[in-house]
Parts: C-alpha cells; sequence; structure tokens
C-alpha cells in the first residue's frame, strides 16, 4: 500500500525525481491508517503549501489568464482545504482533491461579474520571455534557452485563445500529466466531455504551432 | 510520400494515447513529417510547462494569510494595552477621587476641631479671667478703710473688670 502511494505521489508530478525528493523531505505529509485508507496530514499547512502550491498556482494562473486573482484563489484553495481537511476521505490522492478545490473557485469566480470587469481593465498576463533565463548558468546555452522561451510563448499564446474548459482539461492533462478520469473528477465533468475539450484544444495549439491539417 | 498526413483527431488520439489509433501509429512509423510535427508540439508542451513551472516557483508566497493573524495579534495586544491602560486610570482617578474626598473630610474636621478648641480656649479663657476678676474682687478689708477712705473706687474696678471680659 506504501508503495502505490509513493507511486501515486510520484505521477502527480511531472518531473519523478523531484516529485520523489520532495517526498523525501516531507515524509509525514502522507500516512496510513489501521484500514489502509489514504489519510494525509492537511494539518500541516506549510508543507501543504510547499508541496502542491507552484503547480496550483500555475494551473489557476493559466486557466483564468491573471497572475494576481490567480495568487488570491491559490491562497483560498489552501485556506479551503485546511478548512475543509475533515471532509477529506481519502478516495483520491491529495494533488486531485486540491486540484478539485480550486477548480470550483476558479469557477465561482468565473462567474462573477466583478471578475469579467477587471478581466477588461487590466491584463497582468503572465511574461513568460524572462522566465528562461531564471535557470542556473550553464545547465542550457543561451540559443537553447532562446528556443525554450519561444515555444512557451507559443503554447501560451495558444491557450489564450482556448475556452476556459479545454485550458483546464489541457493544462490537466498535458502539464499535469493526469489520466481523463481524475480531469473528470477534477472538473466534474463526462470523461467523453473531457475528451471532447482535449481534443478541440490539441488541434487548437497544432494549428497555433503551424502544424498541418 | 503520398499518403495523407494525420488529421487532428488522429493527431490528438494519439497524443491521449487513445486505442484504436493503429492507423496513426503505423503512419507516423512512415512519414517522417509528421513524427517531426508530433514531436515538436511535444517539446512545445515540454517547454511550456518547464517553463510555466519555474515562474511558479519563482513566484514568492504572498505571506498576507501570515500577516493576517499577526496583524491580528498586534491589535489584540494593542486592545488588551489600551484597557489596561483604561483600568488603570480609571482605578487612578477613582483612588485620586477617594483621597481628595478623605482629605476635605478630614480638612474639615480639622477645622471644626480648630472651631472647637478656639471656642473651648476663649470660654477656658473667660473662665480664667472672671476667676481672676473674682480674685481680684474679692472683698477683703481695704487698707483705706483703716484711714476711713470711702470705697467706690474698688466698686468701680470691679465694673471696669466686668466690662472687660463681657
Amino acid at each position: 500500500m506504501h508503495s502505490q502511494l509513493m507511486e501515486e505521489l510520484l505521477a502527480s508530478n511531472s518531473c519523478p525525481m523531484n516529485g520523489y525528493m520532495q517526498f523525501l523531505m516531507l515524509p509525514s505529509i502522507i500516512y496510513l491508517t489501521g484500514s489502509g485508507q489514504t489519510i494525509s496530514e492537511l494539518d500541516d499547512i506549510n508543507s501543504l503549501v510547499q508541496l502542491y502550491r507552484p503547480r496550483l498556482l500555475r494551473y489557476v494562473t493559466f486557466t483564468i489568464g491573471d497572475s494576481d486573482l490567480a495568487e488570491t484563489i491559490t491562497q483560498d484553495c489552501f485556506l479551503k482545504a485546511f478548512r475543509t481537511r475533515d471532509s477529506f476521505r481519502g478516495d483520491c490522492s491529495i494533488n486531485t482533491w486540491l486540484f478539485g478545490i480550486a477548480n470550483n473557485l476558479i469557477r465561482d469566480q468565473l462567474r462573477t461579474e466583478k471578475f469579467h470587469f477587471w478581466r477588461k481593465a487590466r491584463a497582468t498576463a503572465v511574461d513568460l520571455t524572462d522566465i528562461a533565463s531564471l535557470e542556473p548558468s550553464g545547465e542550457r546555452s543561451p540559443e537553447e534557452q532562446f528556443l525554450i522561451s519561444e515555444r512557451a510563448s507559443q503554447v501560451q499564446r495558444a491557450l489564450r485563445d482556448l475556452s476556459t474548459n479545454q485550458r483546464r482539461v489541457f493544462i490537466l492533462r498535458f502539464l499535469e500529466d493526469l489520466n481523463l478520469d481524475e480531469i473528470s473528477v477534477i472538473t466534474s465533468m463526462p470523461v467523453n466531455t473531457v475528451k471532447t475539450h482535449l481534443h478541440r484544444s490539441v488541434t487548437a495549439i497544432r494549428a497555433q504551432l503551424g502544424g498541418k491539417r | 510520400m503520398n499518403a495523407p498526413h494525420l488529421n487532428d483527431e488522429q493527431f490528438a488520439a494519439h497524443l491521449l494515447d487513445l486505442a484504436g489509433e493503429q492507423a496513426a501509429a503505423a503512419h507516423l512509423r512512415d512519414c517522417a513529417m509528421c513524427r517531426e510535427e508530433l514531436e515538436r508540439f511535444k517539446q512545445s508542451v515540454d517547454s511550456f510547462n518547464h517553463v510555466s513551472l519555474a515562474w511558479s516557483e519563482a513566484r514568492p508566497v504572498l505571506q498576507s494569510r501570515k500577516v493576517a493573524p499577526s496583524s491580528r495579534r498586534w491589535f489584540l495586544g494593542a486592545a488588551w494595552a489600551f484597557a489596561a491602560c483604561l483600568l488603570l486610570l480609571i482605578g487612578f482617578s477613582v483612588t485620586l477621587h477617594h483621597r481628595d474626598r478623605n482629605s476635605i473630610s478630614s480638612h474639615s474636621t480639622d477645622n471644626i476641631t480648630h472651631e472647637e478648641d478656639s471656642e473651648t480656649e476663649i470660654a477656658r479663657d473667660n473662665q480664667l479671667m472672671i476667676e481672676v476678676t473674682g480674685e481680684i474682687n474679692r472683698r477683703e478689708q481695704s487698707p483705706a478703710l483703716e484711714y476711713g477712705l470711702p470705697e467706690r473706687t474698688s466698686a468701680t474696678a470691679t465694673t471696669r473688670a466686668e466690662s472687660r471680659v463681657e
């Protein structure tokens, strides 16, 4: 059971080694009860934030396209998770549970008129052009960094043209490496709907990247 | 190669690892262009994955949630300090008030005592003077009588002493 948990945790990270290291650093984040049910030590909010915040923040940011609002939603997500930690039954991974909470918060936010007003009034879109330079020098050549930055910008531009549903399923599938069932749980959409959104998002991004039709 | 390239459905299905895409897999084995396109797509998404995660990790954790309790703690501390000051002020003023009242009452008591003392003193003085006067006026055989002088002078002196006492 413990190895299953390990695999589950590793599968939740696209960079397995990184996830494994984090797991080793925070060994008390998950433990097992006598009945074999997965229970998280959700009381330790600092560890929770440390482990899941970057991915949650990215998901929210590139789903709604507003980094400032995404910060607020991510914080609210952890706050809500902490407050409702007793309701976590362990029938899904903490990762899926947190993304589900974030998704509900995004949905609530998108429904408000205030969000649409501020979206028109200001655009705090994420600028990824300088991110490639964040890497330690010597790890990649300047040409490689430029190439990575350009490719990333292309995908980002393509994501902006997608609908919110298409964006969120694309991020969950290709960035968070979640399977269709997990995406279905998180987004509360049937698996076939998830597939449809994924197909459309891939087609749109393929076109944006100059692919053939 | 004249075979049609992967359409959007096949391309997406292959990316999503959906079953039943044998034709797409077979085509990819033969078509270098589609392979290259697929590879380019994956590289682009990987680049975005890498860069966006780096961006997200570089974002500092906002401390507002942590600040809020500490500011609230500060506010609570200030409230307690204010309450303590208020309590001290009230206590001090009440003490001062009591002390003032006591001093006023003791002051009036002193005055009364002083007044009482002075009245008693006056009375005692009067008594003393009366006694003195009585002693003076005590009828003794005047030496003037021996010489046959009238007693009028002594009577006049008595009258004078009595009027002084009054």
